[in-house]
């Protein structure tokens, strides 16, 4: 029989790096409480010797997990061991949860992490192995796990039914979330932390010391200055550095992905021609997006890593409990930077009303799907403002995401404000190349995504736009019509074909505008091929590495337009309606799957209300942007009017009595 | 100066069960390393706990 085994440790200990080290996967890890949310699926260690499963941090076995008591879904899962990872900086806390885990009658492996970072006055391991019927394996012995069945059978508990003392001990806890305390559970704590503290006196944690700049970034003023300061750089870098790593990969996938198989499809069939450019077209298309959203992602993932952006939920959160949350709160949202999808599983971490109003929120986080259209649009329509218009967008997503949970708290249906108790991790500022290694991995994986999109669609509507051009046009008035207030009329077109699509995926949003665009080219007028070829994608290399050093000095300097202007120029009449649409489709409706994820986190209802408001928001927001030369004066003046008339009325109505007075008292005399 | 954790003046289930989840239990020492405007930064066996002012009041120390 295989042997079956679980990773159990306090939130950020490391479990998530072990079970990638130990089954070669890439799930996500972060510096921080809570980056996995739910449990995952059973797979093979590297060796294919064992199944392995890693779970959410937790510091009790009583938690709920996936809405059911942890220790009741250990006991279902018929483990041949638990595997507990121990943070030795930690210690103590960690050998809380142990004497839990014990009572669970499964064979325990104790697997210490951190080892460099404390001071040992006896073995820790042989402590360990004295006071608790476990095994115990440093990190860096991680390779003897390889056999489970090596490691000691016996039972850690003698006790016959686990589950009833667990029961026990849950009903005390509820009996506390009920408001009473129940000073025998308070004891029994008691009575385990003594044990841990006896063990743990024989460790020292070496203490590091608190640099300026980590003093400085949790300081109230100062700590958002630097925040948005490091957000806008993170912008600048995404449209400069990324652009010009996209004006290689671009030359060189024309090409390789149309110039080349052009020239072999010389004569062939239209069709044939029409499907197999039409793909390359869409490869192409997603090509274009990896350099930006690979500096996003790294940006992301060196800010989560480091612990920053802990210490930001911490700044947070006195500005997130005027609106019912914590600034933990603010960890899911970061998240949902990349994916509104994972985001909204992540909320699972929070209390439930908070997590009700952490999900509502997640869809107006800009996720990088709809980065790929923001890239593009700003590269032809905003060449110069570009980093500015890109960080109006992020900041308007959040301003009406606090906007939501203010709406949400003002309509008391999501209950009283949550406590803030929250561990803040370490600062790790020294770079890591697992970074890089991430931000590759995640931008690749939407690479992936993007293909199984684009290329079908793509093909389709190249296929539909030469078969049926004259009737698709006559389709335009219809097309445009719900974004009349937005200022749509029919050459707005592929912007509205753009946002139809975009309500199965906002990746498929700028590969359709660029189809259904009638300025784009699906054929290239003179394609070369053999020397020219690679001489043509020699040059581009040099003009990147140009590129490159010019943004290095300018980071807003955007490449992008040279490559995108051919294929969006023309669809919008002024800079002032490319930026109302990039509002819309900043505001309007989310994904399928992000409709998914919040059905299942927290029901249709809120799901229903979330589209609703989305629709609503982009449609007022956006069209305020259009019509602003006319609002803005209008609302000016009916705002002076608001504030400035009733002192008007006053004072006329103070000198009518003056004047009643003075010739009352002038026709008296 | 370590303080030590003797019980709750709270009577919010949801508060004292936060304590619990992060290891704020009676016979634990703690060290007051940050007392900002709103919030309070402890050290607790080497981690660092963030927690506001008013759930602060709601732990009883020895001092």
């Amino acid at each position: 029989m295989i042997s079956k085994a679980i990773l159990i440790g306090n939130a950020n200990v490391g479990k998530t790096t072990l079970f990638n080290s130990i089954t070669a996967s890439n799930n996500r890890t972060g510096n921080w409480d809570g980056v996995t949310a739910t449990n995952s699926e059973f797979k093979y260690d590297t060796s294919q010797k064992f199944l392995i499963a890693d779970t959410p941090g937790v510091f009790s076995v009583h938690e709920l997990v996936c809405g059911q008591p942890f220790y009741q879904w250990i006991l279902q899962q018929e483990l041949s061991h638990i595997i507990q990872v121990i943070d030795l900086k930690n210690l103590r806390k960690e050998l809380c949860l142990t004497q839990q885990l014990l009572l669970l009658s499964i064979p325990l492996v104790l697997v210490t992490r951190n080892k460099k970072y404390v001071e040992e006055s006896s073995s820790i391991k042989e402590l360990l192995e004295e006071n608790f019927p476990v095994q115990v394996i440093d990190e860096s012995q991680i390779h003897q796990l390889a056999d489970l069945s090596v490691l000691p059978q016996e039972r850690s508990s003698k006790i016959d039914n686990p589950q009833e003392m667990l029961a026990e001990e849950m009903d005390a806890l509820h009996g506390i979330k009920a408001g009473k305390v129940g000073s025998g559970l308070l004891a029994l704590l008691e009575e385990r932390y003594l044990l841990a503290e006896k063990i743990g006196s024989h460790i020292k944690v070496i203490k590091q010391k608190k640099g300026l700049i980590e003093r400085l970034i949790v300081k109230p003023v100062m700590g958002i200055v630097i925040f948005l300061l490091m957000i806008f750089t993170m912008f600048s870098f995404t449209v400069g550095v990324g652009g010009a790593m996209s004006e290689f990969i671009h030359t060189l996938s024309e090409s390789f992905l149309i110039a080349g198989p052009q020239k072999v499809l010389q004569g062939q069939n239209e069709w044939l021609c029409l499907i197999i450019l039409g793909a390359g077209r869409g490869v192409q298309l997603a090509l274009d997006f990896i350099s930006p959203l690979f500096i996003l992602y790294f940006c992301l993932r060196a800010m989560e890593q480091s612990g920053y952006s802990a210490r930001v939920a911490l700044l947070m959160d006195r500005h997130f409990r005027r609106l019912g949350l914590s600034g933990r709160t603010f960890l899911p949202l970061l998240m949902g930077l990349g994916c509104n999808v994972p985001a909204i599983v992540a909320t699972r971490i929070l209390p439930r009303s908070e997590q009700i109003k952490a999900a509502l929120m997640m869809p107006f986080m800009t996720c990088s799907a709809r980065l790929t259209t923001y890239v593009a649009i700003i590269a032809v329509y905003f060449p110069v403002s570009g980093p500015w218009v890109l960080f109006f967008l992020y900041v308007m997503g959040f301003v009406i995401a606090l906007l939501t949970a203010y709406i949400a708290k003002k309509s008391r249906m999501l209950g009283p404000n949550t406590p803030l108790v929250m561990q803040v991790p370490a600062l790790k500022w020294r770079f890591k190349f697992e970074w890089l290694k991430d931000a590759f991995h995640q931008s690749m994986t939407f690479f992936y995504k993007l293909l199984w999109l684009i290329i079908p669609g793509s093909i389709c509507i190249h296929l539909l736009l030469h078969c049926f051009a004259d009737d698709i046009s006559s389709l335009a008035p219809i097309a445009v019509a719900p974004f009349m207030p937005i200022g749509f009329t029919v050459e707005q077109f592929p912007a509205a074909l753009g946002i139809i699509s975009g309500l199965l995926a906002k990746e498929m949003v700028i590969a359709t505008m660029v189809v259904a665009n009638k300025s784009q080219l699906l054929l290239i007028d003179d394609p070369v091929w053999g020397f020219e070829l690679i001489n043509s994608a020699f040059m581009a290399f040099q003009a990147a590495l140009y590129h490159l050093y010019e943004v290095m000095w300018h980071p807003s300097l955007s490449t992008l337009g040279d490559q995108f202007g051919f294929k969006l120029g023309g669809i919008f009449s002024s800079p002032k309606q490319a930026l109302s649409f990039l509002v819309f489709i900043s505001l309007y409706f989310p994904c399928i799957s992000t409709m998914g994820a919040l059905s299942e986190v927290v029901g249709s209802r809120y799901m229903l209300y979330t589209a609703a408001w989305s629709i609503l928001v982009a449609y007022l927001v956006s069209s305020i942007i259009y019509w602003a030369w006319f609002v803005v004066p209008i609302s000016f003046a009916l705002m002076i009017g608001y504030l400035a008339i009733p002192t008007m009325l006053r004072k006329v109505h103070e000198v009518s009595l003056r004047l009643r007075d003075y010739f009352a008292g002038d026709w008296m005399l | 100066m370590k303080q030590k954790i003797l019980g709750y003046k709270t009577n919010d289930g949801a508060l004292i069960s936060a304590f619990i989840a992060q290891g704020l239990i009676p016979g634990v020492l703690f060290q007051v390393l940050d007392a900002g405007k709103d919030t309070y930064l402890l050290d607790v066996d080497g981690r660092q706990i963030a927690l506001r002012h008013t759930e602060f009041t709601g732990i009883e120390c020895d001092q």
